[in-house]
């Protein structure tokens, strides 16, 4: 498996892929970069089920320092703007209103992050939202960026292949949000269809991509039909794979409106879930 | 949050804790500075001394001039 690279380790400056850049521009036409495939045209102004337009807006950026271990400290660029409408969100309506923040230019992308760098992150880190759905920019910005230190791409992994197939060679670690052991579940709390499917393939897919960590949010009183699922399917298709179990769960965005999802994590779940994980011997890292 | 963010925000140095009833700890953005108090308060929490091992471990390799 490899590692992250060295932010040290630098990767540019890359040579222009226009090929790359127009296949991904393209998208912008005929929208197709997540699997709700609503083929709007974003650059003329229609919007799909994300409402994002061919701008890209970030809301926030910060220096991490509780992500896995090894990718700390982690300079995160946080884009408005997601595809599911996940009801126990963090990042709120940040996340869900596309038009939110400012539109992050190749200058002040290099300024960001240079500035991280000085801060001694190791890496740079799109997240979201979602930020497949604003991947046409966000090549475009990493193609301009002379000192692009390597590059995370936190995702709900509910993209298309056509968009995971444009980040080849352009992402060192795909960090995989896989929330939902069924189809029900996503369709409740996070309003995606076929959600199991879709994602599965695309672990599969990002595997053979680069190193993949898959991280599961351990959500109150769904440890047997997601939770269990999640890690019996990573068991028997990706035991290879690194997961990473998030057990900081607390109530956000429209919890209250379910009735689960109202209280914090209990303990004994939280227990019984690494019980789990060490029976199946699964990779878990920290 | 509060209120629109019409620019970007810059949130290094913004840290959101909660302490549960149960005394559990949830932190939202954790910041070097805050990694530092928690290793102050809680040193054997096991995730705050690996955190805090990675940080020491790329100072030195900073100091060093290493990788």
């Amino acid at each position: 498996m490899p590692l992250l690279r060295d932010a040290q380790v630098e990767h540019g400056p890359r040579p222009l892929d226009y090929d790359r850049q127009k296949a991904a521009f393209q998208h912008y036409q005929s929208c197709m970069l997540c699997e709700h495939r609503c083929g709007v045209n974003r650059a003329g102004g229609e919007v799909g089920l994300c409402k994002a337009d061919a701008q890209l807006r970030m809301f926030r950026h910060r220096i991490e320092y509780s992500e896995e271990t090894d990718l700390v400290p982690s300079h995160l660029f946080y884009l408005s703007g997601c595809d599911l409408r996940c009801v126990f969100c963090i990042a709120g309506i940040n996340a869900f209103d596309p038009t939110r923040g400012e539109e992050l230019t190749p200058a002040l992308f290099q300024q960001a992050v240079a500035w991280g760098r000085a801060q001694g992150a190791r890496n740079i880190q799109w997240i979201g939202g979602e930020p497949t759905i604003h991947l046409p920019g966000i090549l475009d910005l990493m193609e301009r960026c002379p000192d692009l230190p390597p590059v995370i791409w936190k995702s709900d992994f509910h993209f298309t292949p056509e968009a995971l197939s444009l980040l080849a060679g352009r992402v060192d670690v795909y960090i995989a949000d896989f929330k939902f052991g069924n189809d029900a579940c996503a369709a409740r709390l996070g309003g995606g269809d076929n959600y199991v499917e879709i994602v599965t393939r695309n672990l599969k897919m990002a595997n053979k991509q680069g190193r993949l960590i898959v991280r599961h949010l351990l959500l109150p009183g769904h440890f047997e039909c997601c939770f269990k699922p999640i890690v019996r399917w990573i068991q028997l298709n990706l035991p290879d794979t690194e997961f990473s179990l998030r057990e900081g769960y607390l109530p956000s965005w429209r919890s209250q409106r379910f009735t689960e999802l109202r209280l914090p994590l209990q303990r004994a779940e939280q227990h019984a879930a690494r019980e789990w994980l060490n029976n199946l011997g699964l990779r878990v890292i920290q | 949050m509060n209120g629109r963010p019409e620019t970007i925000q810059n949130e290094t140095e913004i840290t959101e804790l909660t302490i549960g009833i149960d005394g559990r700890i949830y932190v939202f953005g954790l910041s070097q500075q805050i990694l530092n108090v928690l290793q102050a308060i809680a040193p054997t929490d096991a995730t705050i001394k690996r955190l805090t091992a990675q940080t020491k471990l790329l100072s030195v390799r900073q100091n060093d001039g290493g990788q």
